[in-house]
């Protein structure tokens, strides 16, 4: 359970365990056998489309949601029967939920006033949280008075001001514009290393995860798909789902012919054409398989022979659409469309709608995947 | 009761020489708003203003002109004093209850599942479904000497109790049909407090009942004082109740307005009553809202 940040140091963060967390509504099961194993001091990311089960998962750690089966272990302790109040797990709301009656001083003071902290120290640290988010001297505004990046902070402040051991964090930035995301994200990480907090932080915004997270879960109709480190996901979707919502992918499917000992396949489309993947595991010919290709490892290709060891398809520019950092090219092959993305303009420079091009891949990039992808 | 007089903005507002689009789209728009005002306008004035007005004009009036002296009668008799007192006695107690029973109430309402709620809502107000005169009369039945209440209590060998014609017939009545009334602003308030504000509390470290303390109940505020003055105001002018529940002692206002009226033929006194009572209940509502603010009602949530 050694996590990126498990250099041994002592820390402030606690781990948090998952074990066969389920949660079922009657007949519809919103969570089903989540396991799941957060060191201590980790950003952990629960990433899903809307109701992949992560918030409800979220909820059950928080204690609002009672769980259906499993445990939740906190610093290896049991707490399914601890009532919220006594988790000790700093939250932030994705509608903030700051009190309406009381100023952000009395908001941040909250969770010290009850836990009997005096008066004075309240102060000091209802002080210190602010500085912390950047927000000194706000204390006698009240809520509706700041914008939402300022009432991001305020509830950011009000999680940590007891130092929890863990934060648990609900699409924090759903609803800030997307430079202020960025900044806010930036911010977060920041206090996180700060405090050395385990976050568990829940989103549906791929970048989001990716930039924030040591290690990201990925959620899909209650189940978790995979978890593993933002490369990791990015690079070896173990499915479909997967590989289409982290990122961009082109899917091609077709039938094993034969598997080579260089750790390549190869594979035939049902247009006849035939490509060659990188295969790990149980890959044998005749099987129908999937392949996830990133749209950043095809290149368009002038007239000419293949390099041997890379894919080399030929078809006609269907589309070009700049993205500002980059183009993206969509090319029809005859029962396919490929998109292309690079950052190279000069690459497609004088290319057209319509203009025939190769397209090129290494094998090295193309994933075969276990499941065929969902419609 | 606390309406202000109406005031008629039917000629139209002093136009400036303001030309230009907007300003003639302004005018436009306040212009429907007056068209659109202007059948509830006629209505009140006709049947409110002048009525009122009418009254004003009734209290002062003698067979020599200008009188002072229904108002004088009114100070004379130590018994129209008394009977304002008990108005307001009872009046303040029916919104104490009501706001004890209905406060609960409408707190299970606004948590409740859809189906549990459909339910309450149903139970609440079934009772505006029947007409108050039967109710009360159902009243009778139950609180009388003969009826279900005491017939249990002498079964059980407990004696009985006189829960008719006096306070408590009264308080009990009024309470009944004034409830409905509370839990419903109440329930408005309440149903529009975001349950995560509560949650946020329980995971700050505050247990159900001091998230409820700290949170909930200052954020419902506004209904209680929204429904307490609404019961308040309603009870104050309250006949039918206490009239057929209550006893000679509990004689509230309303009912000594209508016997002037109604026996006495004194329209005179009869309108100094009441605008004694208009008078006194706008005072004590200025008074309440110097010291609560009734802004408060109307700036709740953020």
């Amino acid at each position: 359970m050694a996590g990126p940040r498990g250099e041994g140091v002592a820390r402030r963060g606690a781990p948090v365990r998952l074990q066969g967390l389920k949660k079922a509504y009657g007949e519809t099961v919103a969570v089903r056998d989540v396991t799941l194993s957060v060191a201590a001091g980790e950003f952990i990311t629960l990433l899903g489309p809307s109701g992949s089960g992560k918030t409800t998962t979220l909820m059950m750690i928080a204690g609002f949601v009672p769980e259906s089966a499993g445990e939740i272990y906190i610093d290896e302790r049991p707490i399914g029967r601890v009532p919220p109040e006594r988790r000790e797990l700093g939250m932030v709301f994705q509608s903030y939920a700051l009190f309406p009656h009381m100023t952000v001083a009395e908001n941040i003071a909250f969770p010290l006033r009850m836990r009997g902290w005096p008066r004075g120290e309240i102060r000091q640290k209802v002080a210190a949280a602010l500085e912390m988010v950047k927000l000194p001297g706000y204390e006698e505004r009240a809520p509706r008075q700041l914008s939402g990046g300022q009432q991001q902070r305020v509830a950011l402040a009000r999680a940590i001001v007891f130092e929890p051991r863990v934060l648990l964090m609900d699409e924090p930035l759903g609803s800030l514009d997307k430079k202020l995301r960025e900044h806010m994200q930036a911010e977060i990480k920041r206090i996180q290393r700060q405090l050395d907090m385990t976050v568990i932080y829940v989103t549906h915004d791929q970048d989001e995860a990716l930039t924030m997270s040591d290690r990201i879960a990925v959620m899909h109709q209650g189940r978790i798909q995979q978890v593993g480190s933002p490369t990791a996901l990015y690079d070896e979707p173990i499915n479909a789902f997967v590989a289409d919502f982290i990122g961009e992918s082109n899917f091609v499917g077709g039938t094993v012919i034969s598997v080579d000992a260089d750790g390549t396949a190869e594979v035939r489309h049902a247009s006849g054409r035939v490509f060659r993947a990188a295969w790990h595991g149980s890959v044998q010919p005749g099987m129908s398989v999937v392949a996830s290709i990133r749209p950043e490892r095809l290149t368009l290709a002038a007239q000419g022979a293949a390099d041997s060891p890379c894919n080399l398809w030929r078809g006609r520019i269907s589309e070009i659409i700049f993205i500002g950092d980059a183009t993206k090219y969509k090319i029809a092959l005859e029962d396919l469309i490929l998109t292309v993305k690079t950052q190279d303009r000069d690459l497609g420079a004088g290319a057209r709608v319509g203009d025939e091009v190769g397209v090129r891949w290494s094998p090295a990039h193309t994933t075969l995947l276990h499941h065929a992808p969902d419609p | 009761m606390e309406q202000r007089e109406p005031e008629l903005p039917l000629a139209p507002a002093a136009d400036g020489a303001v030309e230009g689009r907007q300003a003639s789209r302004g005018r436009n728009r306040s212009s429907l708003t007056r068209f659109l005002l202007l059948p509830a306008l006629v209505f009140l004035a006709i049947f409110f203003a002048y009525p009122m007005i009418d009254i004003v004009m009734r209290s002062f009036a003698g067979p020599g002109g200008f009188t002072l002296a229904h108002y004088g009668q009114v100070i004379e008799h130590p018994v129209y004093l008394r009977v304002f007192q008990i108005t307001f006695e009872i009046a303040f107690t029916v919104t104490l209850l009501t706001l004890l029973l209905g406060y609960p109430l409408a707190y299970v309402l606004a948590g409740a599942g859809k189906l549990a709620a459909g339910a309450i809502m149903a139970c609440v107000l079934l009772s505006f479904f029947t007409n108050i005169l039967v109710r009360t009369y159902a009243w009778m039945i139950i609180l009388g000497p003969e009826g279900v209440i005491n017939q249990l209590l002498r079964y059980e060998g407990l004696g009985s109790v006189k829960l008719l014609y006096n306070r408590y017939g009264v308080l009990i009545g009024m309470t009944y049909a004034l409830l409905p009334y509370m839990v419903l602003t109440l329930y408005s308030v309440m149903s529009g407090i975001d349950r995560r504000f509560l949650q946020a509390a329980r995971n700050l470290g505050a247990s159900d009942w001091r998230a409820f303390w700290h949170v909930f109940l200052p954020l419902s505020l506004p209904g209680v004082v929204g429904g307490s003055l609404l019961v308040f105001i309603l009870s104050v002018g309250y006949f039918i109740t206490p009239r057929l529940l209550g006893g000679a002692r509990d004689q509230m206002i309303a009912m000594v307005i209508e016997q002037h009226v109604e026996l006495g033929v004194n329209w005179g006194f009869a309108s100094a009553l009441a605008i004694i009572l208009l008078v006194l209940t706008t005072a004590g509502f200025m008074l309440y809202d110097r010291l609560v603010g009734l802004k408060s009602l109307f700036e709740s949530k953020a």
